[in-house]
């Protein structure tokens, strides 16, 4: 196995197992919440907050978890424009274009996150600060565009569009 | 000319968004022609005060809970029962806290224009529930906030965090049988038909503050900054302002929805204060440094004006 | 869980760019447009997009590149790193808990042996009725409305139990997409409805009035969508209802059956909300498929969380991303100065009401259902109002104008949630909301020219 495969299939399996933890999570703090206030006359203080936090990383570990498995939605209509030769070319290209946009992307979301720090924004339910949670934003985004260029480098390692 | 935002959570219509129209035109006028202000409906006080702090909305108004995603120290005028008097609160709030506040504000970013009141909170209830006792075991809707917590922990409910959104269908199925908001918020609300006893607790009080981005206002000419306080209405006619809302929200209250609202007597209130002050340790170790130095200060002004 | 999917299938050509890209780049225009942008920034904009469209990006990017250039070049005081806010903003909201909730009760469910009795039980009993699985799931749409307050919940929790069996029964794919799309979107109309929520607090109006004046037009269209699904499936053969067998099918799906009792009485007995509803069921699933059915494996489990984690990865992102163009539009005044103008230009009632339900078609075509209620609802009540209208009437019908915006492109999230749910493409799923689309117009029609229905 190529170093290049199993570096996307760590990642991705790495990424699948903190997203399914943090739904996971988010479930059981929802439900924890429910059965203690019913049963012991009082539910958990911030369990909303956290799951929120939760379910919101696991959606976006998720967005680039379909990044190597399952594929992200595409307008597949064009594809026929595209002349067979060109074919592997473009999907290539593609590939890279996307790296591009999530790089792109990434930045802004780092800039959000500095400045998140540097305005010392915290969380008022909880009182830690919101930049340890937003980190997740950059880092998705960062992870996406590494799996696209691997995909641009060696397209053989680009999975199937949907696999189930 | 630029087109600037007061980012503000009341409907359009209430009582808030009006008292919004009347600072935004103030300062407005105050600008010279260079900028208008117009009141922006952001409906989380908390994205709004992000906005702000980056500059994509210039100035902004809500409560120091709204505010404590970046002014933590702020909330410490959330704690229950922390005033005597509004003359206690007045002279407390405008003479010693606004000058250290200013300087936090400016610390984070951002300019303070003004203190006003957004009155007090009371607690509606299915039933009659001007004694807390009604309430004992009983599931009360509670805010996301450590004095919410302490206060409803205090007279012993069994506390439900919701969203405000499911809170009105919450309260129509009894998943909550009571909560606590300001009265002519509740006016608008459908609990004042599911939960139509409004007790006049005020065990919080909403302070209303009035900020905007200090790169926008150190982007200001003297004259336009000195403009802006001359002109921005002052906290006594805002406070004055809002107090008469909330007369006209209990006779709306009591006249148009048949509700029940109850004043409370000495002995009444102190059934619902409970000897909060002995909590306040415990609230105060949730909050930050800064906040428990703002409470020194409080203190000292209490002091001060008891003596006066 | 065997969906079929419309990757594995070969392409047929000359598809073109689809519905969504002409009608994206159309809102586009239009938005550019009213804030009276043209010339080369927006063609250049334009062709950018259609690169890479071109070179087969997700629309989860494309999208994304949209909304960063619409900050970035036409919003005044923009930035795109404002764009990263209100994504973070949008899933960072309690409202939006239930939504994966759901979609991992709902797969658990799918993949375990629950859903399977669900359907058994609902097609024993539909049985002899022509297109009887069909009304059962519109029947249960409109059940679950009744627990959740939001349309694109009520979709994912019946339709991910729902699609796959109509499917297997050999109903027309985009026949079933359209119906559960369509009766998907009474959440919002059959009380509790966050839209009629924020319509009561932004245009001070009764709730409960408007949660009441709900319930017959919500009962309205579902009965419409009982008599269109009987109409289109006269001649399956649904076979032979049987007492005996209908009875057997409770025995058997008992545990399933108490899914929906344990939700509706959990909510109505004041138990829990509507977003700890999700959850809730999700363990009570769990519970059911681990200790009763016991069929699933711990690898199945696995796949479950895995599979919504997908799912829940290509839906979230893009609900956020237009979360954030309708923060635009609100803070560029776009929608508020169109209600403006037609507020001074009409004066005759009908004619106002007329042109109000184009304005709020047209709005929900781009605009998500909350965003339109807070923005517009204070703009339009009081014209309404002056106009001689009742404000809980006029909540309705604004309420069943963006109900409908549900099913438009381009942002009609019934929509989206359709396309990543069951795996179809954008276009596709236009074309199979078109008939239910008419429907719901006369739908609308009733229910703007009877206002006794309401009030
Ligand atoms: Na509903
Ligand atoms: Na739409």
């Amino acid at each position: 196995m190529g170093i290049s495969r199993f570096l996307l299939n760590s990642i991705t399996s790495f990424e699948k197992l903190l997203g399914g933890l943090a739904l996971s999570g988010a479930a059981g703090l929802l439900v924890f919440d429910v059965v203690s206030r019913e049963l012991f006359g009082s539910g958990v203080y911030g369990a909303q907050k956290v799951a929120v936090y939760l379910a919101a990383s696991a959606a976006l570990l998720g967005m680039t978890v379909a990044v190597h498995q399952g594929g992200h939605l595409r307008i597949t209509g064009i594809d026929t424009l595209i002349p067979r030769r060109l074919f592997p070319l473009v999907v290539r290209a593609g590939d890279a274009l996307s790296a591009a946009v999530c790089l792109y992307l990434a930045f802004y979301a780092a800039k959000l996150v500095r400045n998140s720090a540097m305005f010392g924004e915290a969380d008022p339910v909880l009182g830690f600060p919101i930049w340890a949670v937003q980190i997740i934003l950059p880092v998705v985004f960062l992870l996406a565009a590494l799996k696209y260029l691997l995909h641009a480098f060696d397209s053989s390692l680009k999975p199937a569009e949907m696999e189930e | 000319q630029e087109a600037w935002k007061l980012g503000q959570v009341g409907a359009p219509g209430s009582g808030l968004a009006v008292m919004g129209d009347k600072f935004a035109t103030a300062v407005t006028e105050a600008s010279g022609g260079a900028f208008t202000v117009e009141r922006q409906f952001i409906g989380n006080e908390q994205e709004m005060v992000q906005q702000v702090l980056r500059g994509r909305v210039e100035m902004g108004v809500t409560s120091p809970q709204g505010m404590g995603v970046a002014i933590p120290a702020g909330t410490v005028l959330g704690l229950p029962f922390l005033w005597k008097s509004d003359e206690e609160r007045d002279f407390v709030v405008q003479t010693k806290v606004k000058p250290v506040l200013e300087a936090i504000y400016e610390k984070a970013g951002l300019k303070l224009l003004q203190i006003s009141s957004a009155g007090y909170y009371g607690v509606f209830c299915k039933v009659d529930c001007s004694d807390p006792a009604t309430l004992k075991q009983q599931k009360v809707r509670v805010s996301a906030t450590v004095p919410s917590r302490v206060f409803w922990e205090n007279q012993q409910v069994n506390p439900v965090q919701l969203p405000v959104s499911e809170l009105w269908p919450g309260l129509e199925q009894n998943l909550v049988v009571a909560a606590d908001i300001p009265l002519p918020y509740y006016v608008t609300t459908p609990a004042v038909e599911s939960a139509p006893h409004f007790v006049a607790a005020k065990h919080f009080h909403a302070d209303w503050i009035y900020f905007m981005n200090l790169r926008k206002w150190n982007g200001l000419s003297d004259e336009q900054r000195t403009a802006i306080q001359e002109k921005i209405p002052t906290s006594q006619e805002l406070t004055a302002f809002y107090d008469s809302e909330v007369e006209k929200a209990r006779r709306q209250l009591v006249d148009e929805f048949k509700g029940h609202y109850y004043e409370l007597n000495d002995e009444q209130r102190a059934k619902w204060h409970n000897n909060i002050e002995t909590k306040y340790p415990e609230i105060l170790a949730s909050m930050t440094e800064e906040a428990r130095s703002l409470y020194e200060v409080i203190v000292a002004a209490k002091k001060e004006f008891a003596v006066r | 869980m065997t969906t079929t999917s419309s990757f594995s299938e070969p392409r047929e050509g000359g598809q073109a760019l689809g519905l969504y890209l002409f009608a994206a780049v159309l809102a586009l225009l239009a938005l550019l447009g009213a804030l009276g942008l043209t010339s080369l920034k927006v063609s250049g904009f334009g062709a950018l997009i259609v690169v890479l469209l071109y070179f087969r990006l997700p629309i989860i990017l494309v999208v994304g590149v949209l909304a960063a250039g619409v900050h970035a070049l036409f919003a005044s005081n923009s930035d795109v790193e404002y764009l990263m806010q209100d994504m973070w903003f949008a899933l960072d909201r309690e409202v939006l808990l239930s939504v994966p909730m759901f979609i991992l009760a709902g797969a658990l469910m799918a993949r375990g042996s629950i859903a399977k009795s669900l359907i058994n039980c609902m097609s024993a009993f539909t049985a002899g009725l022509p297109g009887g699985l069909a009304v059962a799931t519109t029947l249960a749409c409109a059940v679950f409305a009744a627990i959740s307050g939001s349309s694109i919940v009520t979709m994912l929790a019946v339709g991910s139990i729902a699609y796959p069996a109509m499917i297997r029964q050999g109903y027309d794919e985009k026949f079933s997409i359209g119906l559960i799309a369509a009766a998907g979107s009474l959440g919002i109309m059959i009380p509790p409805s966050i839209a009629m929520i924020l319509y009561g607090i932004m245009t001070e109006t009764s709730i409960t009035r408007l949660f009441t004046g709900g319930i017959k037009p919500g009962l309205l269209l579902a009965g419409m969508l009982v008599l269109y699904s009987v109409a289109m499936n006269l001649r399956r053969n649904s076979g032979r209802f049987s007492a005996s067998a209908a009875a057997r099918s409770v025995v058997a799906g008992f545990w399933a059956l108490m899914m929906p009792v344990i939700l509706l009485g959990g909510i109505y007995g004041g138990y829990f909300s509507p977003t700890e509803a999700a959850a809730v069921s999700l363990l009570y699933a769990a519970l059911v498929e681990l200790f009763i059915y016991r069929e699933m494996k711990l690898a199945d489990y696995k796949k479950v969380v895995v599979e919504s984690l997908i799912m829940l990865g290509r839906l979230l992102p893009l609900v956020a991303i237009a979360s954030s163009l309708n923060t635009i539009l609100d803070y560029e005044g776009v929608t508020q100065a169109w209600v403006v103008a037609i507020g001074q230009a009409i004066e005759n009632p009908v004619l106002l009401m007329i042109a109000v339900n184009l304005l709020l078609l047209g709005v929900g075509c781009i605009m998500e259902v909350s965003s339109a209620m807070v923005v517009l609802s204070p703009l339009l009540m009081p014209i309404m109002v002056n106009a001689g209208y009742d404000p809980v009437h006029f909540g309705v019908v604004m309420t069943a104008n963006l109900e409908i915006g549900y099913l438009t492109p381009p942002v009609g999230l019934n929509l989206v949630v359709a396309m990543v749910a069951f795996k179809k493409e954008f276009s596709e799923v236009v074309r199979s909301v078109l008939p239910f689309l008419v429907l719901m117009l006369i739908w609308l029609v009733i229910v703007c020219v009877y206002p006794a229905m309401v009030v």
